[in-house]
């Protein structure tokens, strides 16, 4: 097939691409230029021309911050811990909601285990506060139970774990339903000849199950490397104090503050480079460990 | 113990006795007939058509509204059109909107001022400074611009983008609305507005003592308990601990607070800033030393002795285990559900907590009074500038600064003379969305207390916030209504106060509590001396500094941290770059000498 065969045949293939190309163009890749300003002193009525360059110094400045060490370990801790219990808890919940026969009970647990995810923050955050508190209705449970109230989010004993384990409440339901989804691609064959062989319901979900999902697995372990800067940004502003700042002050958080004092906006401008180059980095590894191991790849 | 607390919600509540003699609707016209409000009109200059007037001088139970004479030279003719900006949002009925209301229709006949909107913004820190921003990099700046966040501010200034208005002020502005009013407190009112002596702005004022802290407190449970008003922090902790074990709140068994406080220890409500004052340092405030330097409060020693005082309360249990974890507007909901008896709060309090306190708790009877003085005697508090960091500007090469100031201090005498008893325009019914997204009314109909929020009403005064150009617009208010009660016969006070006055007898408390507060202003409050933009070094580490501080601070009050952790925290604060902001923060100082 000579080239203009093939354009003869494939052009409108390619026609249908452009407005997306023209997309990701207009919207993702020309408003990088503004990525300069993290090598500026920028001040809005300079512009981006006429602000002065002064290489990495906001680099330097953020990297020289007393609590850089901290505040990058809350972050790491925080978000590798809610990535593997995000990854772990909603495999679980879908192998088990896969397994339970009755639909309606099924679908109803679906729902009320996806309900959080479309609350925000702020909203989620009012709640929690109130049902953590020490008169809250989770110490008041416990009270009953002969358990000491705790200070959930004001010791530094607890505060990672309760962000922890509220950002997986809130989230785990979303990425239980992408493993659902999975999951009904796996032919029921199987399972019928396994079940007549002999298997039992834990050997079918070790050899059919999991195996059967495990690109799936593969693919969104390896692309949340790319949030493992991403610790939840307004789910800690909206839960912490200045006495947790110990254990729960983050990158994001830290900078916020920061900038609020006077708008820094090229220091907020570098910390946004540097989370992203390393989001860079990792989602080039994300995609090795995906074309390895998942055998999922673009080209 | 009653002098010391004259005030409470049942002394003021009007008895209905006498009222009861005089009709509904009658009653406000044989007031006015009798008490003479300024006949309609009478003091007006030039022609400004009825239907344009402020006032409702048709209703039973209206008032008259004298309008000031119209400035020199107004209305300017052809009429002028100035761009402004503001903060919204606002809904309007039956068509108007922010350019054309009752305000702009005043205005524009007066002033001959027509009003264009360029942008406006709502209650948002982060959306301000976009609009801003994206004002000066589009080079489309308003000609008037509406309360400028200081950053904002300081990069018009550093780009020589703002109206140098020191000459045409000297020429134009009114030498009493304007010049006097702005002229309290040795010209603080121009800290920020004025730069190297020249006058770029125009300042945002609030009202005298309007965050200053009265200590509130539960008559009825001192009563139940058998003890008096505290008058020192020994007494205080007496009446925390007696209120704590007779468990007098409403919640359940062993809720009750000895105080309500939040994480903020020098906060807009409920605050600790009183009891750090009785030792006479506030944290995080810069304050002269005896050579006449700026020192950092924050690291006095007095600071450990304070916050060894609070860990052992906290200890105690007099403070909530989580009060860290509360914003200030969280304690709302402890005295609205009357967990706590004590609070360190401003003149405001009627106006929140105690409403829900008194709702869910009809024999609550709160009572305010000074604060309590510390071991050595020392009896202070945080003084509340009147003066926001913000400042309404004018474009650079402007030609109208003028026409703005003669606006200005005609809206200023209409409003801030009491006698003039402007309380908005009559059947006006135009609503404010406030931050809950809840809609207020806005320049009330029947608005007979005076307070009248104007704002729809374009550069100070009015706008929404209510500045004014003088921090005593509200006390001149309170003290004329008050005046005026007092100089009426006794058996018609009453009456009058139905009328004209509200009666709520926490609308009075709340005037009460104004007056006390203005009264100890000056002599209770310490004042925070650095008032400017912040220096180089604040803007770099200052947020480390201050996140450092309020971390070691809560910690040692809650026992996380032993109370030794302040010595080794001033240590990084002087090293962590605290003493070169001392350096820099006394260079600004002493240049302003």
């Amino acid at each position: 097939m000579t080239l203009q065969q093939y354009l003869r045949r494939a052009w409108p293939l390619y026609v249908m691409i452009v407005p997306g190309i023209v997309f990701v163009l207009l919207f993702r890749y020309y408003p990088m230029y503004g990525v300069v300003i993290a090598f500026q002193d920028f001040s809005p009525a300079k512009g981006f021309l006429n602000s002065p360059w002064i290489g990495w110094a906001n680099f330097e400045f953020f990297f020289s911050l007393p609590y850089f060490g901290r505040i990058f370990g809350n972050t790491l801790i925080i978000s590798v811990s809610k990535i593997v219990l995000d990854q772990v808890g909603a495999i679980i919940l879908a192998l088990l909601l896969n397994e339970a026969r009755h639909l309606f009970f099924r679908r109803s647990i679906q729902t009320l285990i996806y309900l959080p995810h479309f609350l925000s923050w702020i909203v989620l955050g009012g709640i929690l506060l109130d049902i953590l508190s020490v008169r809250g209705i989770l110490n008041q449970g416990l009270g009953l139970i002969g358990i000491e109230s705790q200070l959930f989010l004001g010791s530094n004993d607890w505060f990672r774990g309760t962000v922890i384990a509220s950002g997986f409440w809130k989230n785990v339901g979303f990425s239980t339903i992408v493993y659902l989804a999975a999951l009904t691609a796996i032919n029921p064959v199987l399972h019928e000849a396994a079940a007549i062989d002999g298997a039992g319901r834990f050997r079918r979900i070790w050899h059919i199950t999991l195996p059967g999902i495990r690109p799936t697995i593969v693919l969104l372990a390896a692309l949340s490397l790319g949030d493992v800067l991403q610790a939840g940004f307004e789910q800690i502003l909206t839960l912490y104090n200045p006495a947790v700042y110990r254990t729960g002050d983050i990158i994001d958080t830290y900078v916020y503050r920061t900038g609020l004092i006077s708008a820094q906006y090229s220091l907020a401008g570098a910390v946004g480079l540097f989370k992203s180059f390393i989001g860079f980095i990792l989602i080039v590894i994300s995609y090795w460990l995906a074309d390895r191991y998942a055998g999922y790849r673009i080209l | 113990m009653n002098k010391k607390f004259p005030y409470n919600t049942s002394d003021l509540k009007p008895s209905r006795r006498d009222f009861l003699r005089l009709s509904g609707a009658g009653l406000a016209a044989a007031m006015l007939a009798r008490y003479g409000m300024p006949p309609a009109f009478a003091q007006m200059a030039g022609d400004i058509p009825a239907e344009l007037h402020p006032g409702s001088p048709n209703n039973p139970r209206g008032w008259t509204t004298t309008l000031p004479p119209i400035p020199d030279g107004m209305p300017v003719d052809p009429p002028v059109t100035i761009t402004g900006s503001r903060r919204g949002p606002w809904e309007f009925a039956e068509g108007d909107d922010i350019e054309n209301s009752p305000f702009t229709r005043l205005n524009a006949a007066v002033t001959g001022i027509h009003w264009k909107l360029a942008f406006n913004w709502t209650d948002n820190e982060a959306e301000v400074l976009q609009k801003y921003n994206l004002a000066i990099a589009s080079n489309e700046l308003p000609d008037f611009m509406e309360t400028v966040p200081l950053q904002i501010y300081s990069d018009l200034l550093e780009n020589d983008l703002l109206e140098d208005i020191t000459d045409v002020w000297e020429e134009v502005a009114h030498p009493v609305w304007l010049k006097e009013a702005m002229g309290f407190g040795d010209g603080v009112a121009w800290q920020y507005a004025e730069v190297n002596g020249r006058k770029m702005g125009i300042p945002y004022i609030e009202q005298a003592a309007q965050n200053d802290k009265l200590l509130w407190i539960r008559q009825d449970w001192l009563d139940a308990v058998g003890m008096s008003a505290p008058t020192t922090i020994e007494e205080l902790h007496a009446v925390m601990t007696a209120f704590v074990e007779a468990d007098m709140g409403q919640g359940g068994a062993g809720t009750t607070l000895g105080i309500a406080a939040n994480s903020q220890l020098n906060a807009w409500y409920c605050s600790l800033d009183p009891i750090f004052g009785a030792w006479g340092v506030i944290p995080a405030f810069w304050t002269p030393d005896e050579n006449g330097d700026l020192r950092y409060d924050s690291i006095r020693p007095e600071i450990k002795e304070v916050l060894g005082t609070l860990r052992q309360w906290y200890a105690e249990g007099l403070l909530a285990q989580d009060f860290f974890t509360y914003a200030p507007w969280q304690n709302g909901s402890h005295i609205g559900g009357n967990l706590a008896g004590l609070m360190y709060t401003p003149a405001f309090a009627p106006d929140f907590g105690l409403p829900d306190s008194v709702a869910n708790d009809p024999d609550a009877r709160w009572v305010f009074g000074d604060i309590p003085v510390g071991p050595t005697g020392i009896k202070k508090k945080a003084w509340s500038n009147p003066v926001p960091e913000t400042v309404y500007c004018f474009r650079k090469g402007f030609e109208h600064v003028d026409l703005v100031l003669k606006q200005i201090a005609w809206w200023a005498e209409l409003l801030q003379d009491p006698k003039n008893r402007h309380h908005g325009f009559e059947g006006t019914r135009y609503f404010w969305r406030n931050e809950d997204g809840e809609l207020d009314p806005m320049g009330g109909t029947l608005d007979l207390n005076g307070y009248d929020d104007t704002k729809h009403i374009w550069g100070p005064p009015g706008t929404n916030g209510g500045s004014r150009t003088s921090p005593f617009y509200e006390l001149d208010l309170i003290k004329e209504r008050r005046n005026v009660w007092a100089n009426l016969p006794e058996n018609e006070r009453d009456a009058y106060m139905e009328a004209f006055l509200g009666g709520d007898a926490l609308s009075v408390l709340w005037d009460e509590a104004i007056i006390f507060a203005v009264d100890h202003w000056e002599a209770d409050g310490i004042k925070n001396h650095f008032v400017t933009v912040p220096t180089r070094t604040m803007e770099l580490t200052g947020a480390a500094l201050e996140g450092l501080e309020q971390e070691v601070f809560l910690n040692i009050i809650i026992g996380q941290d032993p109370l030794d952790r302040f010595d080794s925290f001033v240590d990084e604060w002087h090293s962590g770059g605290g003493d070169r902001i001392t350096g820099e923060v006394n260079e600004w100082w002493h240049g302003q000498m």
